[in-house]
């Protein structure tokens, strides 16, 4: 089996090589390549100058710690961790009819996570060196972090084979997840004795902000023996000497060999589970590929939803197909992820404030840049258009609908969606902020403004959605609709791509802002504040304007599309 | 009725598809069959309004498809041989969907009659990808039978079904003849094209070879007198002294 897998990585990579030199031979794909070397290049040496700034070891530790500490307990309680046995389909052809041991299918498997695990160990080691508490050399640095890394991946295959066996033999629910859940239970009530055994605002007078808070609170009794396990795989990381570096390391190595004896002498029948968990995981990477990280869910169905009435335009038909796709795969633990950051961040920017924090004042800057990032790059985000219905392209060219309809109702269906996201963040950070909206202006100005600020965010989300499918109208091979080890020239293909968008999206802006703010500039003298009116329709108007010739345009292209080059 | 004169269609110096001229009569089969990259595929793909031919011209219906697309692709249905669905939307939505987009809201009253003929109705809430590949060919078909389209195109229609299913898929292709579809069915299964398709259209290499009924196709060579039509077939595509088993 070694001999065989050795052959089949030899080969794959090999092949990989002469595929990726072929493609250089156009000029395309040369490009994309040195742009991905430049911004790797940027993102490695670019490190080296900022040692003050760079995070400490101390940190990495403590944060990596948390980290890994939430990981294993959702490993254990939640149980997605099936995945960790998935194969891909060509190995479950080959390897699982063939005379091969499951240990041997298990070393298989840590052999082929080598690969993404160096990978990670490089661009961590780089992301983090450069520490104030780090003496010791970077080759020191990623030794720790391939532990680490080793050892979460071992855990994760020990877990999933665990909690399979408990399914095999009949213990699901929360029998299965009893130990993890008493574990979560005494790191709670932990925290809270060791909440209360420290003085009241400890948080906000720490000298180091948040890490110095974090910090004190998780050396404090009990919680200190309770986090002390989750400590061992990254303590080499912050030994200051080479002897506690040693030391240091021969604890997180015998936590690894542990773990290597515990998977691979669970000679359990996990076949089943990797075939599942296999199936699960080409379709979620084929989801993820057409439609973004935030849709990896198998559709699920509603209860409750929108039902499309028997007669009206085409076009809303698409929209409602659309979006209906977007509220049956958006993962529900993508929004607890977009929760936890944004509650994360906002405790972040109270506690670095050191100032009673107005929280009101947090939430509406929050909200308000969000919007403004979602102006930039939600277009790359929201793609409930036809950047995720190329594979269907056949079908979509037989309905009985002008190109420019088709186009029409794909492109909407991410404007407004991005439309509806803006606006009520918009709401969120008009109220957060409504103190400084109305120090410049009063409230029946803000409020005559919302219509037509509403009016320029949807037609510049149709001009941004516009762009992006445009691009996929006229290169669909660069349209990203499957997950495949891309590499340095697929991050350079993508950056390409963004950065003509973003260009491509100031350039259609630049007229419509500039008629906007002659108007503003004309009319103030008369009008003051008023003033913001007529520019924001002007504005506005250009820009629906320029979103009805790029409808066109994209219809047309549309119209002409052979289904075979997509 | 489906009128095709001249149909050419190039991929670069690649010809896909070579002057095919032919027309089929409402309530007529014709089984469209060729080997594997005869240009069956592309051939229905035209005629369906989804890739334009280099040459020649299409009339569905009565309605030219370079010049009045739109009329045209309301008057025809393809199915192509791949299901292609939305796997986020349910039996019943498809159904709903397809009735917007040929703007035939009446066709919803006709949902559950389609649902029970292609016996779908115990799967009317399942979302596309919950469904096996049968039931998503059924779902695809009952798509393009909703709208009683006058043209329709299938390719490969009996891919996935089981045969019970393949029996009720015949009777419902025959039927929709009978009311008066004009049916092109591209087809491997040349017995099924022989069992159901009033004329035959062999194309090999983008070429026609052969149009007509089996019998009119044999009674023009007197060496296939009496044979069926994969005999014919292997024949007129080069491959007639391919041993039977």
């Amino acid at each position: 089996m070694r001999d065989a897998a050795l052959f089949l990585f030899r080969c794959s990579l090999r092949n990989r090589l002469r595929g990726v030199t072929s493609r250089l031979r156009s000029p395309r794909y040369a490009f994309a390549l040195l742009l991905g070397l430049g911004y790797l290049s940027l993102v490695i040496f670019g490190q080296r100058h900022n040692g003050p700034t760079a995070i400490s070891s101390p940190s990495v530790s403590l944060g990596g710690s948390l980290f890994v500490m939430l990981l294993v307990l959702k490993w254990w309680t939640l149980g997605a961790d099936r995945t960790a046995l998935a194969f891909t389909p060509a190995e479950i052809h080959f390897f699982f009819p063939a005379p091969v041991s499951r240990a041997a299918l298990l070393q298989y498997k840590l052999l082929r996570a080598q690969p993404f695990i160096l990978v990670n160990v490089l661009v961590w080691t780089f992301l983090l060196r450069s520490g104030e508490y780090q003496p010791l050399g970077t080759a020191f640095r990623a030794i720790g972090l391939w532990i680490v890394f080793d050892t979460l991946f071992l855990h994760r295959l020990g877990v999933a084979l665990t909690r399979d066996s408990a399914t095999v033999h009949g213990i699901a629910g929360v029998r299965r997840s009893w130990p993890a859940l008493l574990l979560v239970a005494t790191m709670a009530g932990s925290l809270w004795v060791a909440v209360h055994q420290l003085p009241s605002g400890w948080w906000a007078g720490q000298p180091d902000g948040l890490p110095g808070a974090l910090r004190r609170l998780m050396d404090t009794a009990p919680l200190r023996y309770i986090v002390w396990p989750f400590r061992i795989p990254l303590a080499p990381l912050e030994a200051g000497t080479l002897r506690e570096w040693v030391r240091a390391a021969t604890g997180a190595l015998a936590l690894l060999g542990l773990h290597l004896v515990w998977v691979i002498r669970a000679d359990r029948a996990f076949e089943e589970a990797a075939l599942e968990a296999s199936a699960r995981r080409v379709a979620r990477l084929d989801r993820w590929g057409r439609q973004g990280a935030g849709a990896s869910m198998a559709p699920r169905r509603t209860r409750y939803w929108v039902k499309l009435s028997p007669s009206g335009h085409p076009i809303t038909a698409i929209v409602w197909k659309n979006v209906t796709r977007l509220v049956r795969t958006l993962s529900p633990a993508f929004l607890v992820v977009i929760a936890v950051i944004t509650g994360v961040s906002m405790a972040v920017v109270m506690i670095e404030s050191r100032e009673d924090p107005a929280i009101l004042r947090v939430v509406g800057t929050m909200a308000f840049t969000w919007v403004l990032v979602l102006t930039v790059f939600g277009p790359q985000w929201v793609r409930i258009d036809l950047r995720s219905e190329l594979e269907q392209i056949s079908l979509l060219r037989s309905w009985p609908l002008s190109g420019m309809a088709v186009m029409a109702g794909q492109v909407l269906s991410s404007a407004l969606v991005l439309t509806a996201l803006q606006l009520l963040l918009g709401a969120v950070a008009l109220f957060g902020l409504w103190s400084d909206a109305t120090t410049y202006l009063s409230p029946a100005q803000v409020a005559a403004s919302l219509m037509p600020a509403s009016l320029v965010i949807i037609a510049l989300n149709v001009v941004a959605v516009g762009i992006q499918n445009g691009g996929a109208l006229l290169y669909p091979a660069w349209v990203r609709t499957e997950i495949r080890p891309g590499g340095i020239e697929q991050v350079g293909q993508h950056l390409l791509t963004a950065g003509i968008s973003l260009l491509l999206l100031g350039i259609a802006a630049l007229g419509p802002s500039v008629a906007g703010a002659g108007t503003a500039y004309l009319l103030w003298p008369r009008l003051g504040p008023w003033a913001l009116v007529p520019a924001l329709l002007l504005a506005g108007a250009a820009l629906t304007l320029e979103a009805f010739l790029i409808l066109d345009w994209l219809g047309s292209r549309f119209q002409r599309l052979d289904p075979s080059a997509a | 009725m489906i009128e095709v004169d001249g149909l050419t269609k190039l991929y670069g110096p690649l010809m896909a598809v070579q002057g095919l001229s032919f027309t089929v009569a409402s309530g007529e089969i014709l089984g469209l069959v060729g080997p594997n990259g005869a240009g069956k595929t592309t051939t229905l793909r035209s005629l369906a309004g989804i890739i334009q031919p280099t040459r020649g011209s299409i009339r569905i219906a009565g309605h030219d498809l370079a010049e009045r697309p739109l009329e045209a692709k309301r008057a025809l249905a393809f199915v192509p041989d791949e299901p292609q669905l939305f796997e986020y939307l349910s039996v019943t939505e498809h159904l709903q969907f397809t009735a917007r987009l040929y703007r035939k809201p009446e066709a919803t009253a006709r949902i559950p009659m389609l649902l029970e003929e292609l016996e779908l109705s115990g799967k009317r809430d399942a979302l596309a990808s919950e469904l096996s590949r049968g039931m998503k060919q059924k779902l695809a078909i009952a798509c393009g039978l909703l709208h009683d389209p006058q043209a329709l195109m299938l390719d490969e229609p009996l891919t996935g079904l089981d045969p019970v299913g393949i029996r009720r898929m015949k009777r419902t292709i025959a039927a929709r003849a009978q009311a008066g579809a004009a049916v092109i069915l591209s087809s491997h299964l040349l017995s099924l094209v022989e069992e159901i398709c009033t004329r035959v259209l062999i194309i090999l290499g983008g070429r026609m070879v052969a149009l007509g009924s089996v019998a009119e196709i044999a009674a023009g060579r007197p060496e296939l007198s009496g044979r069926g039509l994969e005999e014919i077939f292997l024949s007129l595509t080069g491959h007639a002294d391919e041993p039977n088993t």
